[in-house]
């Protein structure tokens, strides 16, 4: 951890968490604010949340503090460089995309469509390869889980 | 010598040939599942549910057990051979076992860690069997203030072992916390942070959570690295040597004990409890200068310990019906779906499900050290496939995991967004296993505090008057402010 370039960054893991997890934890009080306390002999179902709604906002102004003060504390990595970070995108709206579609367009077609992107686009291997892994992941696993497994997969516009 | 009949009949029971069949089928499977990363026993328990519905109780719960172990023992061997590790227990492994692999002894390394899992692994059996039933009567004192206060404790240990920051740490177990107050509250049905969705009615589940959180997590940050960084190394001498087993012996010894504890903890676990062998290694080993550079007692004393605290795990779960991690609360699922509660009542009620899973744990302990040894071979021939064909599987078996705890997409959504979010919380330096066991214990830890409080008529007294109790928080105010421990535990070992 002696190379400056990382101390901006780590600076910010610190800041950058603390002032998410307030957040959650003003939302958690907010959100919870209709749920009665109850009383301390019957504690009721608001109780347990905001107490731990309050408990995560110390927490979150202790690595707040932490970062504002020390920064470079401690960070584990690295963001990844242009290429990497454009590869876990890509996989990030991919799988929101399966998501998306799984339901309707079945799970033979979405899952197809899925090994396409990551042999192709996101691992880089040549068509041969992507095609034929993508049938094979596909059919395979439709008939591993679906049919000896049994386990109810989604059918959407194509299933045999 | 009432125990001694038991385990006789236990004995009975697992040799039944359908049992051994089970036991088989589970270690194999748990192997494979702990050689692939990002596919660890909790996922595979949660595929394999639906599966073992057919099944009667006795083969389902031998083969899930199987399946644990049995990865513990696979898990080691990616961290070995390519520095990924096949589950978090095997984490530590990495350190100096992919060392040794870089010095041209991946066979000593792997065959060391095959058999200090096994020597861990049938030592913490008879242990099992010795303090199980005693635990069981053990825990019929247990009231709703020792069930809180055990779970307060395990929640700080593994915060405390599980990351580089208890801060972190502990932020990440009230986040999870928070995370198991989602759905409809355990005493009046009230519904808490549902935003009107169905799905969160039950609360958030936890199959896709640990999913995404470790599995997406992980190919997502694979995914960093540009496709064709993938090295395997050849494995030399396939055997340690004589001197690797002296020097072995104390780690294993000492890795088992520690680990064995650690698995009976709530909370603890074989990741944990790989973690704290290392740090003890580190500190008491004899070539503890050479740790980190691949000294074999790196593999052998967490390997050791994951394995022994895999088999202690099923105290808590059998005598006290608590899971002590996610692969015991899949167990419970399991048992459950059968329509068994465990409990102390368990060993009376079922003798043959309880005696009949630990002495199958035997016979399965001694399968996995037949089979591992060869296999070694095969396995590297798994990792030889490409990392951007073998990516689009692991996510396969994730989003099908995910799918079939319900049969909803948006169980496949909540994954997604747990995947999401666990590689940011990665990017940040944050440990999500604190966060996946509060999410166990969210419920259970609630529904004890206010059970308490209303026996107690709002009192905290209790808490510090019943002995149990006492010790259990006392031993949670020394975890959190001993500054010793810290500094020894609180950073994770380089």
């Amino acid at each position: 951890m002696t190379d400056p370039d990382l101390r901006p960054l780590a600076a910010r893991a610190d800041l950058v968490a603390g002032a998410a997890l307030l957040l959650v934890a003003l939302g958690a009080f907010v959100t919870g604010g209709s749920l009665s306390w109850g009383t301390i002999t019957q504690p009721g179902p608001g109780f347990f949340p905001r107490a731990l709604a309050v408990l995560l906002a110390v927490l979150s102004l202790a690595l707040l503090t932490r970062g504002l003060r020390h920064p470079g504390a401690d960070l584990r990595e690295q963001w990844a460089d242009g290429a990497g970070r454009r590869r876990v995108l890509l996989m990030t709206a991919t799988l929101l995309g399966y998501v998306l579609l799984v339901g309707t367009a079945g799970y033979l077609l979405t899952t197809a469509a899925l090994f396409v992107v990551m042999v192709r686009w996101v691992g880089g291997r040549g068509w041969t390869a992507t095609l034929l892994t993508g049938a094979i992941g596909s059919a395979g696993s439709y008939l591993l889980f679906g049919r000896l497994l049994r386990v109810e997969l989604p059918a959407g516009l194509w299933v045999p | 010598m009432d125990t001694l009949s038991a385990i006789l009949a236990g004995f009975a029971v697992a040799l039944e040939p359908a049992h051994i069949l089970y036991c088989v089928v589970g270690v194999v499977v748990g192997t494979v599942v702990g050689v692939l990363p990002g596919l660890g026993p909790a996922a595979t328990i949660a595929l394999l549910l639906p599966v073992t519905y057919r099944l009667e109780p006795v083969s389902a719960v031998i083969m899930l057990a199987g399946i644990y172990y049995g990865s513990q023992y696979g898990g080691s061997t990616t961290s070995i051979l390519v520095r990924i590790p096949g589950e978090s227990s095997s984490m530590v492994t990495c350190y100096d076992g992919y060392e040794m692999t870089r010095r041209g002894r991946a066979g000593a390394a792997l065959g060391m860690a095959a058999i200090a899992s096994f020597v861990a692994g049938t030592a913490s059996v008879i242990g099992l069997m010795l303090v199980a039933p005693l635990l069981g009567r053990f825990a019929l004192a247990f009231g709703p203030w020792e069930y809180a206060s055990l779970m307060v404790l395990g929640l700080t240990l593994v915060a405390y072992l599980g990351g580089a920051s208890l801060l972190r740490a502990l932020a990440m177990a009230v986040v999870g916390l928070l995370l198991a107050t989602v759905g409809q509250d355990p005493v009046a049905g009230v519904e808490r942070f549902t935003f009107g969705a169905q799905t969160l009615l039950d609360g958030i589940d936890l199959v896709p959570v640990f999913m995404g959180l470790f599995g997406i997590a992980e190919v997502l940050e694979t995914m960093e690295r540009p496709p064709d960084q993938q090295r395997l190394a050849t494995p030399g001498d396939l055997l340690p040597t004589r001197q690797d087993f002296r020097d072995s012996l104390a780690p294993v010894a000492r890795g088992t004990v520690l680990g064995f504890f650690l698995g009976v903890l709530p909370g603890g676990g074989a990741t944990v409890a790989s973690i704290a062998s290392y740090v003890t290694e580190k500190r008491f080993a004899r070539n503890r200068d050479r740790l980190g550079q691949g000294a074999i007692e790196g593999v052998a004393g967490p390997e050791a310990a994951n394995n022994a605290a895999a088999t202690g795990s099923f105290v808590p779960l059998l005598t006290l019906g608590i899971p002590a991690n996610v692969v015991m609360a899949m167990m419970l699922a399991a048992l459950t779906l059968h329509g068994i509660r465990p409990g102390p009542l368990l060993i009376s009620e079922r003798p043959d499900l309880f005696w009949g899973t630990i002495t199958s744990m035997y016979l399965g302990n001694v399968l996995l050290l037949i089979l591992n040894l060869p296999l070694v071979g095969l396995f590297i021939q798994i990792l030889r496939v490409p990392y951007p064909i073998l990516a689009p599987a692991i996510v396969l078996f994730c989003l099908i995991g995910a799918y079939s705890v319900t049969g909803q997409v948006a169980e496949v959504l909540t994954m997604v967004c747990f995947g999401i979010g666990g590689y940011l919380l990665r990017k940040l330096g944050f440990e999500a296993a604190p966060l996946v066991l509060a999410l166990i214990l969210g419920r259970p830890l609630e529904e004890a505090l206010r059970q308490a409080l209303a026996l107690s008529q709002g009192s905290f007294l209790p808490f510090l008057t019943r002995p149990i109790s006492l010790v259990l928080l006392l031993a949670t105010a020394a975890a959190l402010t001993t500054p010793l421990a810290r500094a020894a535990l609180a950073r994770p070992p380089r």
